[in-house]
């Protein structure tokens, strides 16, 4: 084996890239060439300063995730079927509230005017067999204004209905006039 | 339900990189991301060591695999996925601008290193910390297509057959680059005679001895 060849396989050498008997012509050679064993302490010392020098990075790991690859890529997380299914209770739940509320306010809105009629019938009885359902223009209005409660009503004892009633029926009473507020117009 | 989940990672991690492509082409995610996993350091080293940039790095290894995402449909790998994922990685990290100067801490590693050693005195973590950073110094002042040979085999680890792969150019020339490399980072490093090299000292006594005997970075020799 010549110098050139030995030379130029001693980096193979160290990188595990020759086979045995090539790795003892190598070793033999520079053993008894100066030059030679000189290039392979070099070529030793190196890569000794590498393999030392890199073995802290070697232990480096990435504290990434998968789902930085899908977000860069817009893929949608896979969703569990468990999650799904309570995604969908959820909607269900929501829904059912949802209908409650509206049940319950328009429930809460024709008891209102009953409790009207009943309060206007004790009034006027002769009136009590023709009002009884909450059909009559009067009595929308009463509903309505009910509803409206929130925005447009002057006093306090407009919320218990059964007193709204009476205040709003009895026409031969002074009008009320809505309160002023703190805004000044 | 968890022990299935369980069972189920554990069967990704002894598939092959080729029944993890088949599957994840076939939408199987959980194959793509033992992929992930699988490689994600390797890559985050490479980039790390390019760029010099943590952040950097980070961002190689995302952007690698989503390629590999893409490029499921045509990925045939025979063996090993890892040349194809690294070859992408080398062109990702090599379009990224390195930043100027050091920023793989020496000091810290040379910590870590010495706290799994008996000897921690503070000059010696120094003097550790700086030979490092010759060290890495020294593999800067080379090339790309050097200094990619170099990363590649020293810190990630592959044979000449696997960077001749990534780099994509015949054994011969890699081996070739290698030598050159070492010989030039051998002359750089003699300008630093604080690496405690002898020059003159006789590595090869008989022809039987391990060359691999003599650690610069200590000065001793390891058994």
């Amino acid at each position: 084996m010549t110098c050139r060849v030995t030379q130029e396989r001693m980096a193979a050498l160290l990188a595990g890239g020759v086979g045995q008997r090539e790795r003892v012509d190598i070793e033999t050679h520079a053993a008894r060439c100066a030059r030679c064993g000189t290039a392979l302490r070099d070529v030793v010392f190196a890569s000794v300063a590498l393999d030392r020098a890199y073995a802290p990075l070697r232990a480096r790991t990435a504290a990434l995730s998968p789902a930085r690859v899908r977000l860069a890529l817009r893929i949608p997380e896979a969703v569990p079927a468990s999650t799904r299914f309570s995604r969908l209770t959820a909607r269900i739940t929501e829904f059912g509230l949802a209908a409650a509320v509206t049940a319950f306010a328009f429930v809460g809105s024709a008891s209102v005017a009953d409790r009207h009629n009943i309060v206007d019938d004790a009034a006027a009885p002769e009136a009590a067999t023709t009002a009884t359902h909450v059909t009559a223009g009067t009595d929308d209005q009463y509903v309505f204004r009910w509803l409206r409660i929130g925005r447009y009503a002057p006093q306090s004892d407009v919320l218990d209905p059964a007193v709204a009633a009476h205040v709003y029926v009895d026409e031969s009473a002074a009008p009320i006039k809505p309160e002023r507020s703190g805004l000044v117009r | 339900m968890a022990g299935r989940a369980a069972k189920k990672a554990a069967d990704v991690e002894t598939r092959t990189d080729r029944q993890l492509v088949y599957a994840a082409r076939e939408g199987d995610m959980l194959a793509f991301d033992g992929l992930f996993y699988r490689y994600k350091d390797g890559i985050f080293r490479l980039g790390l060591a390019i760029t010099k940039d943590p952040s950097h790095a980070e961002e190689i290894v995302v952007d690698t695999f989503a390629r590999a995402y893409r490029a499921l449909a045509r990925l045939e790998p025979e063996g090993s996925l890892r040349p194809w994922l690294y070859r992408v990685a080398v062109n990702l990290s090599y379009n990224r601008r390195p930043r100027k100067g050091l920023l793989i801490s020496t000091i810290e590693d040379a910590a870590e290193d010495l706290l799994q050693s008996e000897e921690r005195s503070p000059s010696s973590l120094a003097e550790l910390a700086e030979l490092r950073g010759v060290v890495l110094a020294a593999v800067d002042t080379l090339g790309p297509k050097h200094k990619i040979v170099v990363v590649l085999h020293y810190l990630n680890g592959l044979n000449l057959a696997e960077i001749a792969q990534v780099v994509d150019c015949p054994v011969g020339t890699v081996k070739s680059r290698l030598h050159y490399a070492l010989r030039r980072l051998r002359t750089h490093l003699a300008a630093h005679p604080e690496l405690g090299f002898e020059p003159s000292a006789p590595l090869l006594a008989t022809p039987g001895q391990r060359p691999l005997a003599v650690d610069p970075l200590r000065g001793s020799e390891q058994e």
